[in-house]
């Protein structure tokens, strides 16, 4: 069962279309993440669902009872901000209590239920402090447990990590998760964050330009992108010119062999990629499966668990591999020539432009 | 099918929201109690001050008749170079009370709101007993062969005004300078500025918004002023001095024109108003609050330095009070200082005129809870509520600003002397008047500390399920608290010493301090005169010191 349907939402301002046609079903208990660049529309249409923005048209559902008519106050989603908005007024135990202040719940259950969700989210020794007493991140689990306390239907989140550092930014990404897997809460998520996005989400919804890309689970966004926005935007990638003439298809002046490329005819403008990890460095063994390459070293930088090789195509196209340490290529030089092979197969192709369709 | 229809009929039938009862019932008391008062003296300066006919003869004259050009000049000269010694004055104070650790930071500031409560035309006249031509400084210094230079003139008027409406920069920029995110200074410095360049390069910038505020006010109200050209003047005309003599003389004035005179001073300062609007649209000033400005303590040579200069301002700008306290406690005849110590001038006002005190308190703390209330709902209206009413009111709320207390009186007269609505003669008018008069010091006050709220405060309550209106109470109110103190407190001060038109709308039982104050030096019945004075300030002065220590400690806590 859908907990939350979102059908053929548009939204304008001026002459700026935010949202246009916007079409999704949640499933009840899911975690769902719309992802993509700044104004691209999430935080309009995260927004919208709270009732903080009022759609043009479009109807908004949650649990079957449609909400898009509904006062932003009446509608029982909760939400978590990305500047935390914890009230500073007032002390930890009395945010989180507000929402079921509202609710005209019984005083002695208030205290029940702010007790067990400050467990949850590991702040019962803080339950006196006042906002400004605590750090980002203890202030963001306020947010989160005044949002999750009231049992709202739909939990909405915006950008709740963004105002943290990377490592709290990692934990804390683990026990919203977490959480929210235990509780079954069904979860709108805001995200710029690609990878956020991928390790948290049951599905991850692109949006660019007010328009969803692709709405798939991370492993389906990640492998199969629908467009080269989808692409570029959801891990690392290289793109590069594909020429298509009669004798066959060639990259920066190089013929290769792309069966997938065989049906395409040749004038058309083609773009292709491979992904950083599929490419290995100076290989001993070349198949006729493998794609080769010939490059200049720009930049070797070590990260740890990886290297990054940065080069450039005699095309003047650049080009990055990502391999697991070795001598041998932290041994490179800038300007050194190597040889980059790929398998054919992992080569996808798209039609030139920002959101150009795949081809492959 | 049916959902849709149940959607259609829900939106149809949808009660008007909180906020938009609220922005009606707003938009109707401003436009009975502001907008038709200025109307009707609006029309008034469109009849020919001698035939009564339909025209613009009377600003024809105006704009030709050298009386008059010569007085406008002088006006805005006045004007721009009193703003110009207020910046120069209260942005500096400003700096060292919020960044340096300053000993008695709330008596400077107790001290730069009292010289708020010194009635203009009486700090005019103890600059003159210590100043003129026979003052008690000028004889001093003379025994030593040093001339004074003298106080009259627009110079005196210049250095009047700029002593007395510094504190409303003052206050404003300290207010602006302690919620400015440290993060950007030390980015500054971090850039390599220096202390200076970082103050002009970034923190300056940053604060404008609440210095051009307050320098708007300085220039509005130096132009309206009519008590210290009028002693200070010595033949240098402006045109609230040539419109206060046209609308009270007796033998050759024309009311008529004083009223089109006051309707130029109108549009001159909403002229400046609008230009400074122009300058603030390009500006926008939220920001997240992460880490709030430190007071730096300061090596002994420099703290000497800007504690010196911190007292000095302070001193220099309260001397006139200290004048009217001292003298009254001198035994007087009349004019006549007899030469002894005494409390003969206060046995007087307890014996003459008790109502007069008793009133101006009512008046004033009935306005101010009346402002308090109202300004706390306008400016959620201004601020959060993007329409065009929100806009407008905004503009609206500039009026009171720059209508004269003279106008606005004879507006209120010729608009609320019909029955039944006949109030003239009433308390109820006085309180009215102040009350709109006032109005727009507290929601400037209110607006600037919400627009420093972060809306996403507001829409947590909302999404917890708190109505519009328990969101306002329960959430926006709390933390505009610093602001609606300081806001009620400004208007509170300005209403208690409101003269301009309760001198046109008094009757024996609704006299008030400052206009027995007024009456009394033009029968030069100074010791009585400061006696009040010293009422009213000592009074004010209390009250402005408890409230500056409630709001240091709330402000603290909001952050």
């Amino acid at each position: 069962m859908a907990a939350v349907e979102i059908s053929n939402i548009r939204k304008s301002y001026g002459d700026v279309l935010a949202l246009s046609g916007i079409n999704i079903s949640i499933p009840s208990g899911s975690f769902f993440t719309l992802l993509g660049p700044s104004g691209c529309g999430k935080t309009t249409l995260l927004r919208t669902i709270a009732g903080f923005h009022q759609q043009d048209s479009g109807g908004i559902s949650v649990e079957e009872q449609a909400i898009e008519h509904m006062p932003a106050h009446k509608r029982d989603v909760g939400m978590v901000f990305q500047d935390y908005a914890v009230f500073p007024h007032i002390s930890v135990y009395d945010n989180i209590a507000f929402g079921l202040k509202q609710r005209k719940v019984a005083k002695r259950a208030i205290a029940e239920r702010v007790a067990k969700i400050l467990e949850v989210v590991q702040l019962a020794p803080y339950a006196a402090r006042m906002p400004h007493e605590l750090s980002g991140g203890q202030q963001q689990r306020v947010g989160l447990a005044r949002a999750l306390v009231i049992n709202p239907k739909v939990l909405l989140m915006d950008e709740p990590l963004s105002n943290l550092d990377a490592k709290l930014r990692v934990d804390l990404r683990r026990e919203i998760r977490s959480i929210q897997q235990s509780m079954n809460m069904t979860t709108v998520y805001v995200t710029h964050d690609q990878e956020e996005a991928l390790a948290m989400s049951d599905i991850v919804c692109v949006m660019y330009g007010g328009i969803i890309q692709q709405a798939a689970a991370p492993l389906e966004v990640y492998n199969n992108p629908s467009n080269r926005f989808v692409a570029s935007f959801v891990g690392a990638n290289n793109f590069f010119g594909l020429t298509l003439s009669p004798s066959g298809a060639s990259i920066a002046g190089l013929a290769v062999n792309l069966p997938q490329a065989a049906k395409l005819s040749s004038g058309d403008t083609v773009v292709a990629a491979i992904r950083p990890e599929f490419i290995s460095i100076n290989p001993d063994g070349i198949t006729p499966e493998t794609v080769t390459l010939t490059a200049k070293v720009r930049q070797v930088s070590f990260t740890g668990r990886e290297l990054t090789v940065a080069a450039v195509l005699p095309s003047g196209e650049e080009i990055e591999a990502i391999t697991a340490p070795s001598a041998d290529v932290l041994a490179l030089r800038p300007d050194d020539q190597v040889t980059l092979a790929f398998p054919a197969d992992k080569v996808q192709l798209y039609a030139d432009g920002v959101t150009g369709a795949r081809l492959s | 099918m049916t959902s849709l229809a149940a959607n259609a009929l829900s939106g149809k039938l949808r009660m008007p929201g909180f906020w938009t009862i609220v922005t009606i019932l707003a938009v109707l008391l401003l436009a009975v109690f502001l907008i038709l008062p200025i109307l009707n003296v609006f029309a008034i300066s469109f009849f020919d001050a001698k035939t009564g006919e339909l025209g613009i003869s009377n600003y024809i004259q105006v704009f030709t008749r050298r009386y008059y050009t010569s007085a406008l000049q002088n006006t805005l000269l006045i004007g721009f170079l009193g703003m110009l010694g207020a910046c120069l004055i209260g942005v500096p104070l400003a700096f060292c009370t919020s960044r340096y650790r300053i000993r008695g930071r709330a008596v400077i500031a107790t001290f730069a709101v009292l010289v708020l409560c010194a009635p203009p035309f009486i700090g005019a006249y103890a600059w003159i007993m210590l100043f003129g031509s026979n003052g008690a400084v000028t004889n001093f210094l003379e025994q030593f062969g040093i001339n004074v230079p003298t106080i009259y003139g627009i110079p005196g008027i210049v250095l009047v005004f700029s002593l007395k409406f510094f504190p409303y920069i003052y206050l404003m920029t300290e207010n602006a300078l302690n919620t400015i995110n440290k993060s950007f200074e030390d980015a500054a410095e971090n850039l390599g500025c220096t202390t200076f360049e970082r103050f002009m390069k970034v923190t300056l910038p940053l604060v404008f918004p609440a210095v051009s505020t307050g320098a708007i006010i300085c220039f509005v109200l130096s132009i309206a002023d009519f008590g210290t050209p009028a002693i200070l003047g010595h033949g240098v005309r402006t045109l609230s001095t040539i419109a206060y003599s046209q609308y009270t003389s007796e033998m050759a004035g024309t009311p008529t024109m004083a009223v089109t005179i006051s309707m130029v001073m109108i549009a001159i300062s909403m002229g400046a108003l609008l230009l400074q609007r122009r300058i603030l649209a390009k500006r926008r000033y939220a920001g997240a609050m992460t880490s709030r400005p430190v007071k730096k303590s300061m090596s002994p040579a420099k703290s000497v330095l800007v504690h010196g200069f911190c007292y000095l301002v302070v001193f220099i700008a309260m001397l006139p009070s200290f004048t009217v306290v001292y003298t009254s406690f001198l035994e007087t005849n009349g004019p006549v200082f007899t030469g002894g110590f005494g409390l003969d001038s206060y046995a007087r006002i307890l014996r003459d005129s008790p109502a007069a005190v008793a009133n101006s308190f009512l008046f004033a703390l009935a306005a101010v809870v009346l402002i308090a209330i109202v300004s706390g709902l306008l400016s959620f209206i201004v601020v959060r509520r993007d329409n065009f009413v929100a806009g407008s009111l905004d503009l609206l709320l500039m009026v009171p600003y720059l209508i004269p207390g003279i106008v606005m009186a004879i507006g209120y007269v010729a608009t609320f002397r019909h029955p039944p609505f006949d109030i003239t003669g009433t308390a109820l008018i006085i309180i009215l008047i102040v009350f709109i008069r006032r109005l727009p010091y507290g929601v400037r006050s209110t607006t600037s500390i919400l627009r420093q709220i972060k809306p996403s405060i507001e829409e947590a309550a909302i999404n917890l399920g708190a109505s519009p209106a328990k969101t306002f109470t329960s959430v926006t109110v709390p933390l505009m608290m610093p602001g609606l103190i300081i806001g009620s407190l400004m208007s509170f001060i300005t209403a208690i010493n409101e003269l301009s038109s309760t001198l046109i709308l008094y009757t024996s039982k609704t006299i008030t301090m400052p206009v027995l104050i007024y009456i009394q030096v033009i029968d030069g019945e100074f010791g009585t005169a400061a006696a009040l004075s010293t009422v009213l300030l000592v009074s004010t002065g209390l009250c402005v010191f408890a409230v500056f220590r409630l709001s240091e400690s709330k402000e603290s806590a909001f952050v």
